[in-house]
């Protein structure tokens, strides 16, 4: 009986009725533990059924670290689909196995469950992003639950909803408590008040329903009662077969049961009887998690411990080689150190391939544990080391680096120098991951020194990469020649392909930047040898470094290309903090090409989602510029705390455009002008020093403009040495030329000597491009030197009848967007082609547009259509 | 959660009053909002319509903005604000009571 989830279950099997015809939905649905989550489910499995629908469900375990990919497995091996398992069997292929999961989802019309998403492994949680996005162009729901009560803000599965709710076919839904009606209805015919029962319950089905099948006079204080009170009318041999059955997360094996409970079958069937067990496949488990908890944890702690042994040997038992991830867990339950020894290293590799990064890190940890039992302190420092190499690439930077410094000290302690430096060596690279420029270069150099004077290793052509790396970040070109060539030299002769593509990527890019390799050669061709050995991860890098060169040198068309590219391809790869730092890239380009609303709003969006130091520092600085501009509140919030990190980085990339976004605000916003310009002059000295003809220009011509200019001594970047040359249009021109409108009019307003009607269109263009702040500011200066008939800005608008497309129309405009004709629009959405004629006709009237294209147009600039990475268009490399 | 007064000019003296002129264009209009995550308090607007106040609470200024868009209304000036009133040291004393106030006997 499924109380008060009606409109739930509603939504749901409708949207069953819809994927039949080929429009898949993700429905998410939340709640608190016992909510009825998954009795939810069941129902939907039913209705499928009546539908004549396939349904299958995969569950996240409650492991101490979780299966990767588990609920996958589960439903590809029930389906079956060949093709899934023996990618899963098979190892890292990680793009072929989306890709594979996406056409099962296209075949047929189906309901796929994942439950308890909150215990999901990093691998689950990027192939649910990845589906999510495309759902609406499967023939599948997918309903995924989770308990909202256990996720802080930044768990994953907060930023997974939050990324995926806004988008087509997405739906989200929290469970409520039952209401006093119904848990009264509950009650019904029984001897416990409604009322009572309601108030301590507090309207938790799992509570209430344990509660009456507890069958006590009295209602208990807590979950924990009532669940013990039940299994207190059990029989003895019921209730050890219920301790044993407790002790296995998820589903017991009906065999195990037998195994470690001879001729228990009578006390099986006696749980099964009172509901506290039940069938599930080919084994059983307990009717609710909560349960299963309470009950493992009432068992005394020997006995808790010898069951996990014997259920680890049962799995040892069963042939064919143990579930890697499910070995682990009962061994650690059972303090079995040897078989800790013996599995959690292989399921953290094998997590590792699958990556899920994160629960390869948890079982290296565990064998850390597990080696320190055994008194052996060089597998403790492998072990932490490795376990410091997952948490760097999972994003758990504070935990990465603890773990380095522990390995660290044990190597040293050992006198194993190599493993000292090449351990300093991993130390650097995650020091510059979180912004500390000094240490980072500290630990480098102290790895190079102390592996130059041993013999030549690989470790020592990894330490000459990551100071090559140091060098680049800092921009000292010639020291990025000078380790990335020992580098490479060392590399190659050892055959060690990656740390040679790894130094090869950081020369290129130094030359690309400092102009002598002007077309990027050298670095488009190390992508090419990383991609060929197959080395995403620097495949990704090396994009977003190509197209960060490229937006400094301001060819936004190449740096457009790029980005889209790159992005794409780190999302494909599950690159996530490749995709941030591109998406703030992206955010820049836009502030500089004048697009103010489309700069913002990506800002935003990377900041709400991205919590890398590099990633932040480039979009507080786009949007606290976007904002000053624009004359919106929150300016000094995203410059102050952009600075705080560009500060920290000591890297002039970072410093320069934050000291010259402070100049500029101060400027704009005649607020906190003297601290502003003594920021930008002392950041001025770092410029000329290491700084390039771009970042040094702006830093010379915001000082000027302040009135407090520097004499020039070093070589500009034409459009900024122009105006400083007093030739404002001449810098105008060369903005223009770039596609600068901001800059362009900037110049003209700010430098000397320009003519009255340039200024009057500059204040235009200002106004046009919505730079209002900027445009009054202007308007101000130019009244006080006595010019008058200043353009006033573009006519407010003329709202007779706002343009609301209905839900329909919005529909059509989307699969307009798509490229579809009207002839595959009405097959889409099952209406005659004459509707279908209809409805364009209102969205093209509704939005003033006279053609598709137009109106497309105009809806983004509405922000109509639903934007996300793997959208941007990409061409091909 | 911060809150924000945005000014607007209108041309055409229709006003704010377009986005609540009908039970469609009202749900229209809020669902706009809600999908910018923006909630409409309330707006002052001018006799005349060619101006209004308009109080929103919104995560950022850009969301603000976003709305705005979705519902065409033009944006001269987003402002961020906190409500401030005239009785910040507790209520008036009984001999200041406004007038029609009941009497305690």
């Amino acid at each position: 009986m499924l109380l008060e989830r009606h409109e739930q279950l509603d939504l749901i099997l409708d949207n069953l009725d819809v994927a039949i015809r080929g429009r898949g939905a993700l429905v998410f649905v939340g709640g608190e533990a016992g909510i009825g989550k998954t009795a939810l489910v069941n129902a939907a499995v039913a209705g499928a059924r009546d539908r004549k629908m396939e349904a299958f469900i995969g569950a996240c375990d409650p492991l101490a670290t979780p299966r990767p990919l588990g609920p996958l497995q589960d439903i590809a091996y029930e389906l079956p689909d060949p093709a899934i398992i023996e990618l899963l069997d098979r190892g890292p292929a990680r793009f072929e196995l989306f890709t594979a999961c996406l056409k099962m989802l296209r075949g047929r019309p189906r309901l796929l469950a994942f439950e308890d998403l909150h215990w999901a492994d990093a691998a689950t949680l990027d192939l649910l992003t990845y589906l999510g996005r495309r759902i609406a162009t499967t023939r599948v729901v997918l309903v995924a639950t989770y308990r909202d009560d256990e996720l802080d803000q930044t768990h994953p599965v907060r930023v997974l909803t939050g990324e995926l709710g806004t988008g087509e076919q997405v739906f989200r839904m929290t469970l409520p408590p039952l209401s006093q009606a119904a848990v009264t209805t509950l009650a019904t015919g029984r001897s416990i008040d409604a009322h009572e029962l309601y108030r301590l319950t507090e309207g938790n089905p799992f509570f209430a329903t344990e509660v009456l099948a507890a069958g006590t006079a009295g209602v208990p204080s807590a979950v924990r009662e009532a669940v013990m009170a039940r299994a207190a009318r059990l029989s003895p041999q019921a209730r050890e077969a219920l301790g044993v059955a407790a002790v296995v997360p998820q589903r017991v094996e009906l065999d195990l049961l037998l195994t470690l409970c001879p001729d228990s079958e009578a006390a099986i069937d006696e749980c099964q009887h009172r509901g506290i067990l039940v069938a599930d496949g080919g084994g059983l488990r307990f009717r609710h998690e909560i349960a299963r908890d309470v009950i493992e944890h009432s068992l005394p702690a020997a006995h808790r411990r010898a069951l996990n042994r014997r259920v680890l040997a049962w799995l040892r038992e069963r042939g064919s080689g143990p579930e890697l991830a499910r070995a682990v867990h009962h061994a650690v339950a059972g303090d079995d150190w040897d078989a800790v020894l013996e599995f959690a290293p292989a399921a953290a590799a094998r997590a590792a391939a699958m990556g899920a990064h994160r629960e390869s890190a948890a079982h290296y940890g565990a064998a850390a544990v597990a080696a320190e039992h055994r008194r052996s302190p060089s597998d403790v420092a492998d072990f932490v080391y490795r376990q410091a190499c997952a948490c760097s690439l999972s994003d758990q930077m504070a935990e990465s680096l603890a773990l380095f410094h522990r390995s660290l000290d044990i190597w040293q302690q050992a006198g194993n120098v190599r493993r000292v430096g090449d351990t300093l060596a991993r130390l650097c690279r995650v020091q510059l991951t979180i912004g500390n420029g000094a240490t980072a270069r500290a630990a480098g150099d102290r790895a190079v020194a102390l592996l130059e004077v041993q013999p030549a290793s690989p470790e020592l052509a990894r330490a000459l990469s990551t100071r090559a790396g140091v060098a680049a970040r800092a921009n000292e070109y010639d020291d990025v020649l000078r380790y990335g060539r020992r580098a490479v030299a060392l590399a190659e002769g050892l055959g060690e392909e990656e740390t040679a593509v790894h130094a090869l990527a950081y020369i290129g890019c130094a030359e690309f930047e400092r102009g002598a390799d002007p077309d990027g050669s050298l670095l488009t061709a190390a992508i090419e040898r990383g991609r060929v050995g197959g080395l995403d991860e620097h495949v990704g890098r090396s994009m977003l470094n190509l197209a960060s060169v490229q937006l400094s040198h301001h060819d936004y068309p190449a740096a457009l290309a790029s980005l889209a590219a790159g992005i794409s391809y780190a999302d494909e790869h599950g690159f996530d903090v490749f995709v941030g730092l591109m998406r703030a890239e992206r955010a820049r380009l836009a502030l500089e090409t004048g697009d103010l609303d489309a700069a913002a709003d990506e800002a935003g969006a990377v900041l709400r989602r991205y919590q890398a130091q590099d990633t932040r520092v480039v979009a507080l600085t786009v949007l606290g510029r976007a904002r000053a501009r624009r004359g919106d509140p929150g300016v000094w919030e995203a410059l102050d705390e952009a600075w705080r990190i560009a500060d920290g980085t000591q890297e002039i990339q970072y410093l320069g455009p934050a000291a010259a976004a402070c100049l500029e605000a101060a400027l704009l916003l005649s607020s906190r002008f003297d601290a502003s310009v003594k920021v930008a002059a002392a950041t001025l000295d770092l410029a000329e020093a290491r700084g390039t003809p771009w970042q040094a220009g702006e830093l010379y011509a915001w000082l000027a403009r302040a009135g407090r200019p520097e004499p020039v001594t070093t070589e500009l970047a034409e459009p900024w040495r122009r105006e400083l040359a007093g030739e404002p249009r001449a810098a105008a021109e060369a903005w223009g030329a770039l596609g600068c409108p901001y800059e362009a009019s900037m110049a003209i307003l700010w430098g000397v000597g320009a003519d009255e009607s340039d200024a009057r269109k500059a204040v235009d263009q200002l106004q046009r491009i919505g730079a209002r702040q900027a445009a009054a500011v202007a308007t101000r200066r130019l009244r006080e030197r006595g010019i008058r008939r200043i353009p006033r800005g573009a006519q407010p608008t003329t709202l007779v009848n706002p343009a609301h497309l209905t839900r329909r129309e919005l529909e059509v405009l989307s699969l307009l967007a798509q490229g579809l004709s009207n002839a595959e629009i009405s097959a889409r959405l099952f209406v005659s082609t004459k509707t279908v004629e209809h409805h364009v006709g209102s969205v093209l009237a509704k939005l003033g547009a006279r053609g598709r294209v137009g109106a497309i147009g105009e809806a983004r600039r509405l922000g109509l259509l639903s934007e996300s990475p793997s959208t941007v268009a990409s061409p091909k490399q | 959660m911060r809150r924000y007064v945005v000014e607007r000019s209108f041309a055409d003296g229709v006003g704010m009053s377009a986005a609540v002129s009908s039970a469609e264009a009202c749900r229209a209009t809020l669902e706009a909002n809600a999908r910018a995550d923006v909630t409409w308090i309330h707006s002052y607007v001018s006799s005349d319509g060619s101006k209004s106040f308009c109080l929103y609470e919104a995560p950022t200024p850009e969301a603000v903005r976003r709305a705005s868009t979705l519902n065409r209304l033009p944006v001269d000036s987003i402002t961020e604000v906190r409500t401030l009133d005239p009785y910040p040291f507790g209520s008036p004393s009984p001999k200041s009571a406004p007038v029609g106030a009941k009497q305690a006997i």
